[in-house]
């Protein structure tokens, strides 16, 4: 007879070992720690390499500092330089740095160190090669321990905010001695800013351990010691992370997670509105070489149910190219976009194809935006409109939007950037150096305004000056942006005091406190 | 056994030239420019033409297929994987990083599947239609049907969410906390054991039910030994051959990733790396994972035939 017995105890002796290890391993205090949930992956901290995410920036900003602060008005303030001045013929600025203040590697501030920085910035050898926004430096000097000087071969209006690392970390300051003593391998896991926290720890893809610098030279009234960057790149695995409160604060939610994030006691929930989502039209063929089509796209479209079935009713119709957080927008003008089926068979009339065209939208094969375009082709279908979607893989639709104009006649674009320079939005677009080649929109009234923009430095002229550019983009209907998108973000009230995030979407890291830290 | 060894050692060689050869093609072959793929897909407007062409020199990617094939073969052979595109590391460091965290887990899962499963396919072989033989088709049955990430998050939502046992997700190296280690360990190994498990469990029953009909197991029970020195000394050997190759393949089977489970648990195994360099093109890290899997995937049918001879005396290598 076959002993059942006998293994009917290990079978629950196994059990009973597995539960009593889960309990006693289990039983700590979760809490004990500030962890911040991302949904993306940092690769590098070295600033010579440009930002690829959100939360890369939060952890840059965090153990970098630039030498100016830029805030969402354009204003700019002191950060490593306490003054600048610029030269009546806006070709030289020259920076005083603050003095006493030390890299996580103990070596000092000085103007050497910063001349190193701007000049590996503009250099095209250096890590990802020379920095846009710098294109009009011609050289930099230390003028004494504490002094730098910057000769610009023309004038930029945009080189402050380009200082103030406003919409690229590269402009952010490294240790030179930390980087020449380890190299540029060594130095990206190993990076030495003079920033509010250092790095503790890193395991790429897993998690990244901030600890607080002791030695900051700045003012900070948080207690906070230790700040994790988790990554969870599953929505669902995200939001039980935070339901179990493993994790405290999390960026980047998708419209469907939020309720159930915010239905967790403490939570404080809050959205930062960033960027522009569009529709862009390639004008090199057509049916969108006539513009008559490219508007009956863009009144037939019906941005509500976007809106509302997939942000959540986190987000704006768009009105212009350029979003709510640059400080060039208007709500006055242009006009929202505001759906008008008669206008829109109007168009089609015009353009010679009264019942309607077919065009082919590119897209990454994510379920939010192929929904988004799902929408869309119900909306367009009403005057005749047919969407078709192309879900392509990232690479293939980058090259799409960049270099081939024959794989689609349109692209779904999100520009999540907050950029620094309010014209950077309409750049991306317009212009006969665009990057995004599939619009090809180059025309000698839009160059022309394009190239006086550096030399205006009046900012109110400035803004009209933008402003202006974005109404000739929106008459001629180069893109289509129906909405401005809000990143919702949520954090434990009950355990962080202090949270506040600024117009750019990142943490002050200077003033929150964990409590009982 | 010695010339057998040598033999199936050197077939492993070809093997591992062609599947490194025909991913390298494939990877090149599939759309998309690895320079592209540097950028945050909602920020294309960050790289000009002429840095991008910068960078595809830097990197090599500007040669021919066949000289970036050869190039990083030889280095190969050196030793040198090669350095990530995108995370600029040598991928050797990222393979040593990501490979026994892997490793760890599978060994863990194979174990706990099958100290659980292979008592439980002899009970159940043993007792074919009993209650308990009923309950475990039933467990088995539930085991194999519910997907790995279902199972994944269930585990979170209750040991996790409502009873605050274990974290959720995330990952400690067992020499920095080993307590740490441990806890984060229990639900991806309890989530990949349950479907192992549950094929093993199967196997096990239909294996020695099978094995439980032969003549010499009739014989044995005449000769009047217990039942189960029968079950235990007799059957069970020859029974657990067909297991130990699907556990072998099962191993296999997640040292090539389990990225369900790598992306609800925060982990860093080489499945993820690898979904992650294959959507970034970064060639680099693709080759070097899919050498070591391939690597180790032949290594661990070696391991399972040479476990064979000790399980079944009669089996010899010629």
């Amino acid at each position: 007879m076959f002993a059942r017995n006998r293994y009917k105890a290990p079978m629950l002796a196994l059990l009973a070992l597995l539960f009593v290890l889960a309990g006693a391993v289990g039983a700590q205090d979760m809490t004990s720690e500030f962890v911040i949930g991302v949904s993306e992956t940092i690769v590098t901290l070295d600033m010579g390499v440009r930002s690829p995410s959100l939360a890369h920036k939060q952890v840059s900003y965090a153990i970098y500092e630039p030498l100016l602060r830029l805030e969402t008005d354009g204003s700019i303030h002191p950060a490593l330089a306490t003054d600048w001045t610029m030269s009546d013929d806006k070709l030289t600025i020259t920076l005083n740095l603050r003095e006493g203040v030390s890299f996580h590697d103990g070596s000092s501030l000085d103007a050497d160190t910063v001349v190193w920085n701007i000049d590996g910035a503009r250099d095209p050898e250096f890590g990802d090669g020379a920095l846009a926004d710098y294109g009009r430096i011609e050289s930099v000097e230390a003028l004494d321990d504490l002094t730098v000087q910057i000769n610009m071969s023309a004038p930029d209006a945009n080189i402050l905010s380009a200082l103030a690392a406003g919409s690229d970390t590269r402009a952010l300051i490294m240790s030179r001695a930390a980087y020449e003593s380890l190299g540029a391998d060594e130095y990206a896991f190993n990076p030495a800013g003079t920033g509010a926290f250092k790095l503790a720890s890193w395991e790429p893809g897993v998690e990244l351990i901030l600890e607080r610098n002791a030695e900051y030279w700045g003012e900070s009234s948080g207690n906070a010691d230790r700040v994790a960057f988790r990554v969870i790149l599953d929505a669902s695995a995200a939001t039980l992370n935070y339901q179990s409160g493993d994790v405290h604060t999390m960026f980047s939610i998708s419209a469907p997670e939020l309720p159930l994030l915010e239905a967790v006691e403490g939570t404080v929930s809050g959205a930062v509105a960033r960027g522009v989502n569009l529709l862009v039209l390639n004008m090199h063929r057509p049916p969108f070489d006539n513009i008559h089509n490219r508007r009956a796209v863009m009144y037939a479209i019906d941005v509500e149910p976007v809106i509302g079935l997939v942000y959540g009713g986190l987000a704006q119709p768009a009105r212009g190219i350029t979003p709510p957080n640059s400080f060039a927008f208007s709500d006055e003008s242009p006009p929202p976009i505001a759906r008008d089926l008669d206008a829109a068979r109007a168009e089609l009339a015009a353009a010679g194809n009264p019942d309607g065209f077919e065009f082919e939208v590119s897209v990454v094969a994510q379920p939010f935006r192929i929904q988004v375009l799902e929408i869309m082709q119900a909306s367009l279908a009403e005057v005749g409109i047919n969407l078709v979607i192309q879900a392509n893989e990232r690479a293939r639709h980058i090259a799409a939007l960049r270099e081939d104009p024959s794989i689609a006649e349109a692209g779904f674009v999100q520009i999540l950037a907050a950029l620094s320079a309010s014209e950077a939005y309409l750049r991306i677009f317009a212009g006969c150096n665009a990057p995004q080649k599939i619009v090809g929109y180059c025309t000698d009234e839009y160059e022309a305004l394009a190239a006086e923009l550096p030399g205006i430095f009046d900012n109110a002229e400035r803004i009209a000056h933008i402003r202006h550019m974005n109404e000739v983009a929106w008459r001629d209907t180069i893109v289509v942006p129906y909405l401005y998108p809000e990143i919702p973000y949520v954090y434990r009230g009950d355990i962080i005091e202090g949270f506040a995030l600024n117009g750019y979407g990142l943490l002050d890291w200077t003033n929150f406190s964990v409590a009982g830290g | 056994m010695g010339p057998y060894l040598l033999r199936r050692i050197l077939l492993m060689l070809p093997t591992l030239v062609i599947v490194t050869f025909l991913v390298f093609l494939l990877l090149y072959l599939s759309p998309g420019d690895p320079i592209l793929a540097l950028v945050p897909v909602d920020e294309v407007n960050q790289l000009t033409d002429e840095e991008m062409d910068r960078l595809r020199q830097k990197l090599g990617l500007d040669r021919p297929v066949v000289v970036q094939y050869a190039d990083w073969f030889l280095n190969m052979l050196r030793g040198d994987l090669g350095r990530s595109i995108h995370q600029r590391r040598p991928v050797i460091d990222l393979l040593a990083a990501r490979f026994p965290v892997t490793l760890e887990l599978a060994l863990l899962s194979v174990f706990a599947a099958s100290i659980v499963a292979i008592p439980i396919g002899i009970y159940t072989a043993v007792r074919p239609g009993s209650v308990g033989d009923f309950i475990g088709n039933i467990v088995a049955l539930m085991g194999v049907s519910a997907p790995n990430f279902w199972v994944a998050l269930l585990l979170i939502v209750v040991f996790a969410v409502h009873l605050r046992w274990l974290p959720a997700g995330g990952f400690v190296r067992i020499s920095d906390d080993a307590v740490g280690h441990i806890e984060r360990m229990i639900l991806p190994v309890i989530t990949l054991g349950t479907a192992l498990m549950a094929v093993t469990m199967r196997l096990t029953r239909s294996s020695m039910l099978e094995v439980l009909n032969e003549d010499y197991i009739r014989t044995a029970r005449s000769k009047g030994l217990p039942q189960s020195r029968v079950v235990a000394v007799h059957a069970l050997k020859n029974a657990l051959i067909p297991v130990v190759t699907t556990l072998g393949l099962q191993i296999g089977r997640i040292l090539g990733g389990t990225v369900a489970i790598e992306l609800i648990f925060s982990f860093p195994g080489m499945g993820k790396l690898m979904l992650d360099a294959i959507y970034a093109r970064d060639f680099p890290i693709v080759q070097g994972a899919v050498l070591l899997v391939t690597f180790s995937f032949v290594l661990i049918n070696l391991l399972v035939d040479i476990a064979y001879a000790y399980i079944d005396p009669r089996i010899r290598f010629a």
